[in-house]
């Protein structure tokens, strides 16, 4: 389980930078998956960090399950939109070393099984011997969520995790992101989805945080089933409302969108 | 295309073998041809074998073999058969094959004795250059230190001060080993520094969010990551520590590859001289098949 508090956050990268982010209060439920979208540099990717605790806050704490982050942990499984498989190692030998990381008891058949496994959830068990460079992006990028989920971390932190990819895969590794994520139950895992795309912030999220210059500025719930699709005739209409919402949001901020 | 170059490799050995047996030699004191027949017979044997292991149509070997066999014919028409050359600074190429039959056990300990002092000075010198790399790469106190030190000493070549060395070491043996070990030393270790701050920093924070200790953070991410870079340069690594090798010992060893040609040298003896420089050739080239061996498999990642 993972719930996190964040207190009167602030954060700068020097001591007389202005602040990256600022005043920031928010909870996060335990299961929940949060997109945070915003204008590109709004912060999005310091405030992952902070989460992962590979910075530390400057003013105020974020708390995880009641305790202050003090560093990064193995309960927290971190996946970035480049470079996040080692490129020496083969993707089965990125997923065993987060596994192994972990839970450092388990002996090595059984790192290998597990990793197996989870290979297999995201359909890349025939190319588990392969090295990152000859994957295609969306195959790296399976692999890296295979490598996040086998960890059993309580968290995913994903800075744009599909950012560079097609469409079409988008949707497929969406698809198969809230799957594995829903199918939990209620041992769902927190997840914390950074994206710069308002339509994947939409499917993906059941809380949308907008950020703007360092603060969230607001937050939206989205209270439909899953899997959602713009198509639908029932959701589809909702959805779109959201997705205006954000637009308006992103206007608002004068900042220029990607669509 | 693959028959034509077999077939004009093998006019060319053709000519070369009729020259060799069938020729009279004008030249006094030309030795049996013996030797240099198994030599020969032994560069086919490599040839037959390189083409017939090699997959890709790689017109390279029959290039190097034809001429060899070309090389051959005139060393062997100037030298032994017309006598053109002058009869000591360009020795006929049957008396030189000689001297590694007459003197291989010489040659071989020769050959040993550069070998280790290359491998020593070679390995003491990129596995001290990567380990301390490693550290002062990732520590940046350290680095802030040694950087600027290794700036100035990399460029300048161990060559330059290897008379100093000389004087100052213990033993010859212990100067050329530090001549070979600096030159190999700093170009490594700024590579490894200069990799590491250049790491891309998605690769860093991943690697940081598993909360690694030193110890795995520096074996199982920080070497894997430096290695194709120092790897990559390991061609010139070798060429610049196999130069000191040879210019270490022109400066009084009294064994060695580059001291048994000095020596032949000084004594007149071109035939040895020749000779000598053909086993090194030969070793160079081994070295470098083996290291090029090496990176395809170390770089396999990129
Ligand atoms: N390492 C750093 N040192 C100093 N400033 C930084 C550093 N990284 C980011 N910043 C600054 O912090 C601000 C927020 O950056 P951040 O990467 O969090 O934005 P982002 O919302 O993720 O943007 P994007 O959508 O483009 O990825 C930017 O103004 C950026 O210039
Ligand atoms: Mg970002």
């Amino acid at each position: 389980m993972a719930e996190y508090r964040i207190e009167n956050l602030s954060f700068s990268y020097t001591k007389t930078a202005p602040p990256v982010l600022k005043n920031i209060h928010l909870t996060i439920d335990d299961g929940d998956f949060v997109c945070v979208v915003g204008p590109s540099g709004c912060g999005k990717t310091t405030l992952l960090r902070l989460l992962a605790g590979l910075a530390l806050p400057t003013v105020g704490s974020i708390k995880m399950n009641g305790k202050t982050i003090t560093g990064p942990g193995t309960d927290r499984g971190i996946v970035f939109q480049n470079y996040t498989l080692f490129p020496w190692m083969v993707a089965r030998k990125n997923v065993e070393f987060g596994i192994q990381q972990t839970k450092q008891d388990l002996s090595h058949g059984e790192v290998q099984d597990i990793a197996n496994q989870f290979l297999q959830k995201v359909k890349m068990e025939e190319d588990g011997d392969k090295y990152p460079f000859e994957l295609s992006g969306g195959m790296r990028q399976r692999v890296a969520i295979a490598r996040a989920l086998a960890m059993d971390a309580d968290t995913l932190l994903l800075d744009e995790p599909f950012g560079a990819l097609d469409p079409k895969i988008r949707a497929n590794l969406q698809d198969l992101l809230v799957e594995l994520w829903d199918n939990a139950g209620n041992m769902r895992k927190t997840v914390i989805c950074v994206t710069h795309d308002i339509d994947e912030a939409v499917r993906l999220g059941n809380r949308i945080f907008f950020m703007d210059q360092g603060t969230i500025s607001n937050e939206i719930s989205v209270d439909l089933p899953r899997t959602r699709h713009f198509q639908d005739p029932i959701n589809g209409p909702k959805m779109c409302g959201i997705r205006r919402q954000l637009y308006a949001l992103f206007d608002k901020s004068g900042a220029v969108t990607e669509k | 295309m693959k028959i034509k170059n077999m077939l004009i490799a093998h006019v060319f050995l053709f000519i070369l073998l009729s020259i060799l047996l069938l020729i009279p030699k004008q030249r006094p004191m030309v030795k049996d041809s013996g030797a240099m027949l198994v030599a020969i017979v032994l560069i086919e044997t490599i040839f037959l074998i390189a083409v017939a292991s090699n997959k890709t149509a790689d017109k390279g070997a029959y290039d190097i073999v034809t001429f060899i066999w070309i090389f051959f014919i005139i060393w062997e028409l100037t030298t032994s058969v017309y006598n053109i050359g002058h009869p000591v600074l360009a020795p006929s190429p049957e008396n030189v094959f000689k001297v590694f039959q007459v003197q291989w056990q010489k040659l071989l300990l020769n050959v040993v004795y550069s070998l280790r002092l290359l491998f020593s000075g070679l390995f003491l010198g990129l596995t001290s250059a990567i380990f301390l790399g490693l550290f002062a790469g990732w520590i940046t106190r350290l680095k802030n230190f040694t950087q600027p030190i290794a700036n100035v000493m990399a460029p300048i070549p161990a060559v330059v001060f290897s008379p100093y060395l000389v004087s100052v070491m213990p033993s010859f043996r212990s100067a050329s080993m530090l001549v070979i070990f600096l030159g190999v030393f700093w170009p490594t270790f700024l590579t490894t520094i200069n990799r590491i701050a250049f790491i891309e920093p998605q690769i860093l924070d991943t690697a940081r969010s598993f909360n690694l200790s030193h110890s795995i953070m520096i074996r199982k991410i920080l070497l894997p990551y430096i290695l194709p870079g120092v790897v990559s340069g390991s061609k010139i690594t070798l060429t610049t520590s196999l130069l000191m090798l040879n210019f270490a010992e022109l400066m009084g060893a009294t064994h060695g590859m580059g001291y048994y040609v000095q020596n032949s040298i000084t004594y007149a003896n071109y035939t040895h001289a020749v000779a000598g420089i053909i086993v090194i050739g030969i070793v160079v080239t081994v070295l470098n098949i083996w290291v090029t061996k090496i990176q395809k498999h170390a770089i396999g990642w990129r």
